[in-house]
């Protein structure tokens, strides 16, 4: 069952079912097996540094330490900015209104990178008339969006898409500046460290 | 960050930086007192305590192993239990438990539903950005907002130059992208067309160019993108039509499949419906159109044996063909004849042994079961 999103454009509610699009959805998926040489399955575990501790799924967790070793509960953490200051929670978008006033262009929309994708499927009675003439005649809306409570939003998108489908896109906005003579970068391979797969997430597949 | 190695139109080519443009949020968080935390990974549990471990060591009984569970704890090490995973390794282990040293990866290709479609050996991708042969356009611009309207682009790189002859390089190809208000996608490998990878077994991704300027300043970003934006395809029964009459040709379904490329290739909408049509609700076909017989269909047809049927099957233009081929034949021999000095007047067929016998054996050369 999929969740609904209520939306709100020039005082005329809506709902809209959610479902999220995914690139296996589209294309299929690719699984890996693996096998030993008399073909029996193999699964993937984890050899700890001792190099006699053999983990299997399920065997290591995640844990906040303070810095005197205690464990903290996630429940009592609390998220604060560069500077100390702590940060504000936000409520779910699912439970709250969302007022689509906001239009942006191509441009502005081409600044972000898109890390997920929805379709909207509008509730009865439909979409506002004068909403879905507006998705039609190509404008983009841009509202902050939250799935689950917490101390940030995404910036996100509805418009239609080339098939007609109304979309939610939601993503993560780019820090590109101009670059000028003066700002050369360096070939020097030692820059490398980072690497770009950590941002583009190419391992996915 | 990566270095490609980018052309232009005019097939001018330049190594360039490729840099992350993603902002990071930057949260941290506290324990309620102030203090930093640090997040930790632990061991919960070993494979020698794992429930089937711990039963074969019982025998496989399960009253034995649960008779152990309430006297003691077998299922926990003290010693180890809690410890910190630091330079931990990522091992493949048998059905025993041990470890295998040596293994062959598949791959298991699946369709959208789950079926699967194709197994095969794993391929790892080799990354082509930065390869002898230069990252280029395609030569196809796509308008921003339709651009954004048919792609996900997941993922983006600022194209910067390294010098001073790279910036006017660069600088000119945002020039033109920018005048053109479009994305020009990207080609990658020896053919121009392949899809970019930027690292070993990553995902490929299409890549689309966007420039924009403001003075004498630009900006070259490569927009990537892995899927395309439109809607799953719904996997529909196929409705098998029950066909009454005769038809002309057999057509029992007709099922639009959609295309299912590796990855998103800038192509006209597809249709994304996947609904077999039956041959009931089809529109009816339009009558063949009748024409007058060829003078070859109507010897074919009143002399009998004399046409195979392959012949027959030729179309009105054979004759043509046929006597377009003769001649070529005769011209071709003639040329030889005159080389060879061997000209004759008599017809092809019965003259040129030396020929024929220079045919023979390339014809026996010619491997029959040379796969296709």
């Amino acid at each position: 069952m999929a969740r609904t999103l209520a939306f709100n454009f020039d005082g005329q509610p809506f709902r809209c079912a959610v479902d999220k699009v995914e690139r296996s959805d589209l294309y299929g998926r690719i699984d890996i097996e693996i096998h030993d040489r008399s073909g029996q399955r193999c699964e993937v575990a984890t050899l700890a540094a001792d190099g006699r501790t053999l983990i299997t799924s399920g065997g290591t967790g995640l844990g906040y330490m303070s810095g005197d070793g205690r464990w903290i509960e996630r429940s009592e953490l609390v998220a604060v900015d560069v500077a100390g200051r702590r940060l504000n929670t936000v409520p779910s978008s699912f439970d709250t209104a969302i007022d689509l006033d906001i239009r942006t262009s191509a441009d502005r929309f081409l600044d972000h990178s898109i890390r997920s994708s929805y379709l909207l499927s509008p509730e009865e009675p439909g979409l506002p008339a004068a909403f879905e003439a507006e998705l039609s005649n190509g404008t983009i809306f841009k509202f902050d969006f939250s799935w689950r409570a917490g101390i940030n939003t995404d910036p996100a998108f509805v418009m239609k898409g080339a098939d007609g489908a109304v979309w939610m896109l939601v993503g993560a906005e780019c820090n590109a500046d101009m670059v000028g003579f003066a700002q050369a970068a360096s070939l020097d391979p030692t820059d490398d460290e980072a690497g770009a797969g950590d941002d583009l997430d190419f391992e996915m597949m | 960050m990566p270095t490609i190695n980018l052309k232009d139109a005019r097939n001018r080519d330049a190594r360039v930086r490729a840099e992350s443009v993603s902002e990071r949020a930057i949260v941290r968080y506290v324990d309620p007192q102030g203090g930093a935390v640090s997040l930790r990974k632990v061991l919960r549990a070993t494979a020698e305590h794992s429930y089937e471990c711990l039963k074969a060591a019982h025998g496989g009984d399960d009253e034995a192993l649960a008779a152990a569970l309430v006297a003691g704890d077998p299922d926990v090490d003290l010693e180890r239990i809690g410890m910190f995973l630091v330079g931990a390794s990522r091992v493949y282990v048998d059905q025993a438990g041990e470890i295998v040293y040596h293994v062959a990866e598949t791959e298991v290709l699946r369709t959208p539903t789950g079926e699967v479609k194709e197994r095969r050996p794993r391929k790892r991708p080799e990354p082509n950005a930065d390869s002898e042969f230069p990252i280029g356009a395609t030569g196809r611009l796509i308008a921003k907002d339709e651009a954004i309207r048919r792609f996900v682009f997941s993922s983006k790189l600022q194209i910067v130059h390294v010098n001073g002859l790279t910036y006017d390089f660069l600088y000119k190809m945002a020039k033109e992208l920018h005048d053109a208000k479009s994305l020009m996608l990207l080609g990658a490998g020896k053919s121009g067309k392949e899809p970019l990878i930027f690292s070993r077994h990553a995902t490929p991704h299409r890549g689309f160019l966007e420039g924009r300027v403001d003075g004498d300043r630009y900006v070259l970003m490569l927009h990537l993108s892995k899927m395309e934006l439109k809607r799953p395809v719904v996997e529909a029964p196929a409705v098998v039509a029950v066909v009454t009459a005769q038809p002309p040709a057999p057509a029992p379904t007709v099922t639009v499949q959609p295309t299912e490329p590796a990855q998103p290739v800038p192509s006209a909408p597809q249709p994304t419906l996947n609904v077999a049509t039956p041959v009931a609700a089809a529109p009816p076909a339009p009558a063949p159109r009748t024409r007058k017989p060829s003078v070859r269909e109507v010897i074919a047809a009143t002399t009998p044996a004399a046409t195979p049927p392959a012949a027959a099957a030729k179309s009105e233009l054979a004759p043509t063909l046929d006597d377009a081929k003769a001649a070529k034949r005769r011209r071709t021999k003639s040329t030889v004849d005159a080389k060879l000095g061997t000209a004759s007047d008599a017809p092809p067929a019965e003259s040129t042994p030396k020929l024929a016998s220079k045919r023979a054996p390339r014809a026996k050369a010619a491997p029959a079961s040379k796969p296709t």
